[in-house]
């Protein structure tokens, strides 16, 4: 059945018109039947339906109407290729090499460890979560119009436009931004949500103006305690917009950054172009891309994401699989100690004897790292990696060590971290409903030859 | 092909989604959806609802708004999956019949259980 020739297009034309279609309607129809071709670009049924103004969820439920005479193939679709428009632009846009794509709309990617090697991350290694789907504005790189408004408990509502943020005094800062689901693959049972390992936190050089400096400029009042995040991403779904938010004093830290700038470079679409917060050691849903208002709360704010049991944990241990009730739910933010062995990969081969350098990340949240351990005897023992200091405050810590095999066989390299205050990484990981806070010992399997 | 009128329900759930009328006879959908899928290189099938079998269900309803990899990664006990579907009908998935919806957390528990290897 050849259905998108012009006699179809216009058969259903006059249908749709002596079915009692507007000529509003009529006028959609005619700008969609126009662009068919963009359907072919731009997806599946979705986009057409996009286009007529009906919400995410419509072309299921056409799909559902449908299921009742016909099922285009075109949806049995399990390849591993990137097939979404949005997904492959951005990835293409931002030169991604070597990610585990997990989901392609919202787009989700991880980096393998053994490619998360480099102390300043590159852009083609930084992970990727999104909750929604990629602002349009950041598809275009078009920054007009774009500006940031401050409101809620100030003194001045104030806003700032790019240009004004650029020509302010800026700072550099190497900071890490971590999914707070980062490590939920190691918890068991399974918790839902994306199933990252451990390569959920890039490391990358963000410039921008500390947010204090904007605040500042509105002049906070005494009721402000906590920010409210928002930007300019299109939601998926019949939800709120994603907003979460951080304690006053967090957000006046100075290397809270409202950032413009990744590497050196305008930050890419799929990182939150033209800006976006960056706030270290939390986990990264606080650090809201594509950033166009905050605003200030007089209590803890409750933003999607900041209620229910999304990026909240129990306030007391919970049986692994158990599901507290909601009001036994607080809200997540600061990392505790972690760390990753960036080499060698998973499942190297090594000869008896042979000397193995081994070497990784360490970071802490609020805190820094002050000693490193590596064990390749499953916990017995422990020895020293050396450890290096952070470029500044928050950025991860490169550590390393060499170490050899005496006999063959199957070996795991172990490596955890200690901060300041003596807390280190758990063996056993605590469980939660929605995995979030892993921050299990890293190991890395290797087989030793004869 | 396709029944010429929709039945109750669907007239319930297209007024609650706020369709125009006159998107709501099903041969006008029909023709949306083909229109918009075969650029695509798709083919298209034919198969009756009650011929549906829940992984199509499945592949149908879940990947609407987001690609079905999501749910495909995932390996939730059948509990957690009530509590996604719930979420997920929280956030618009309004169309399900319960039938179907059992259908779909049926073929869930079995196929992407606590137990299947990630
Ligand atoms: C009306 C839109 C919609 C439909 C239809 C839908 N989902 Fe979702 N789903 C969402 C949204 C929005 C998210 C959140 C994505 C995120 O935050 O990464 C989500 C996330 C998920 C997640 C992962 C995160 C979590 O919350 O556990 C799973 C699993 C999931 N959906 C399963 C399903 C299944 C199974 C179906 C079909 C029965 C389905 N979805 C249909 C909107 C939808």
């Amino acid at each position: 059945m050849k259905t998108t020739d012009n006699g179809t297009w216009e058969w259903l034309r006059s249908y749709t018109r002596d079915h009692g279609a507007s000529p509003q309607d009529l006028e959609i129809f005619d700008e969609v039947s126009s662009r068919r071709q963009f359907f072919g670009q731009v997806g599946k049924g979705g986009a057409a339906l996009a286009l007529l103004g009906f919400g995410a969820g419509t072309e299921a439920a056409l799909q559902g109407l449908f299921g009742r005479g016909m099922i285009p193939a075109a949806w049995a679709n399990e390849g591993v290729d990137i097939t979404d428009d949005e997904a492959k632009k951005v990835l293409a846009d931002a030169g991604k090499e070597g990610l585990i794509v997990y989901n392609e709309r919202p787009l989700n990617a991880e980096t393998p460890a053994h490619l998360m090697g480099d102390a300043v991350t590159p852009v083609k290694r930084h992970f990727i979560r999104n909750n929604d789907r990629v602002s349009e504005r950041a598809l275009r790189k078009d920054p007009q119009g774009w500006k940031l408004e401050i409101e809620g408990e100030v003194n001045n509502k104030v806003s700032f436009t790019l240009d004004q943020l650029q020509g302010m005094n800026t700072v550099t800062y190497r900071l890490p931004i971590e999914c707070g689901g980062n490590g939920r693959a190691y918890f068991d049972p399974p918790p839902r949500g994306n199933q990252w390992k451990n390569g959920a936190i890039g490391n990358s050089e963000w410039t921008g103006v500390p947010l204090r400096e904007l605040l500042n400029a509105a002049g906070l009042k005494s009721s402000a305690v906590y920010t409210g995040h928002y930007g300019e991403e299109p939601i998926l779904g019949d939800r709120p917009p994603f907003s979460r938010g951080i304690p006053i004093d967090k957000a006046m830290e100075e290397h809270t950054l409202v950032a413009f700038k990744m590497n050196g470079e305008d930050i890419p679409a799929v990182h939150g172009y033209p800006v976006r917060l960056v706030v270290p050691g939390w986990y990264g849903s606080t650090s809201h891309k594509w950033l166009n208002r905050i605003v200030i709360r007089d209590r803890e704010h409750d933003g999607r994401g900041m209620t229910g049991y999304s990026y909240r944990v129990p306030k007391y241990p919970v049986a692994p699989g158990a599901r507290p009730p909601e009001e036994d739910m607080v809200v997540g933010g600061p990392w505790r100690i972690k760390s990753v062995i960036t080499g060698p990969a998973a499942d190297s081969e090594f000869r008896v004897g042979q000397s193995i350098k081994v070497t990784g990340h360490a970071w802490a949240g609020e805190d820094s790292v002050k000693e490193m351990w590596v064990s390749t005897d499953f916990g017995l023992n422990w020895t020293k990696a050396k450890l290096g200091s952070p470029a500044n405050k928050y950025s991860w810590q490169q550590w390393e060590t060499e170490l050899s095999f005496d006999g063959r066989g199957y070996y795991e390299i172990w490596a955890r971290g200690v901060d300041t205050q003596g807390n280190t990484q758990p063996i056993v990981q605590p469980w939660n409903p929605r995995g979030y806070d892993g921050n299990l010992v890293h190991r890395i399997p290797v087989m030793i030859q004869a | 092909m396709w029944a010429n009128t929709p039945d109750e329900e669907t007239r319930k759930m297209l007024k609650r989604r706020h369709l125009p009328l006159w998107l709501t006879t099903p041969a006008v959908l029909a023709a949306w959806l083909v229109a918009s899928t075969v650029p695509q290189g798709g083919i298209i099938t034919h198969a009756h609802a009650d011929e549906m079998s829940p992984k199509q269900l499945f592949q149908v309803h879940c990947a609407a708004c987001h690609t079905i990899e999501l749910p495909m990664t995932q390996r939730l006990a059948r509990h957690d999956w009530e509590w996604v579907l719930d979420d997920m009908e929280d956030y618009g998935m309004t169309w399900l019949t319960d039938e179907q919806r059992e259908q779909i957390v049926d073929y869930l528990t079995e196929n992407y259980g606590r137990d299947t290897p990630r």
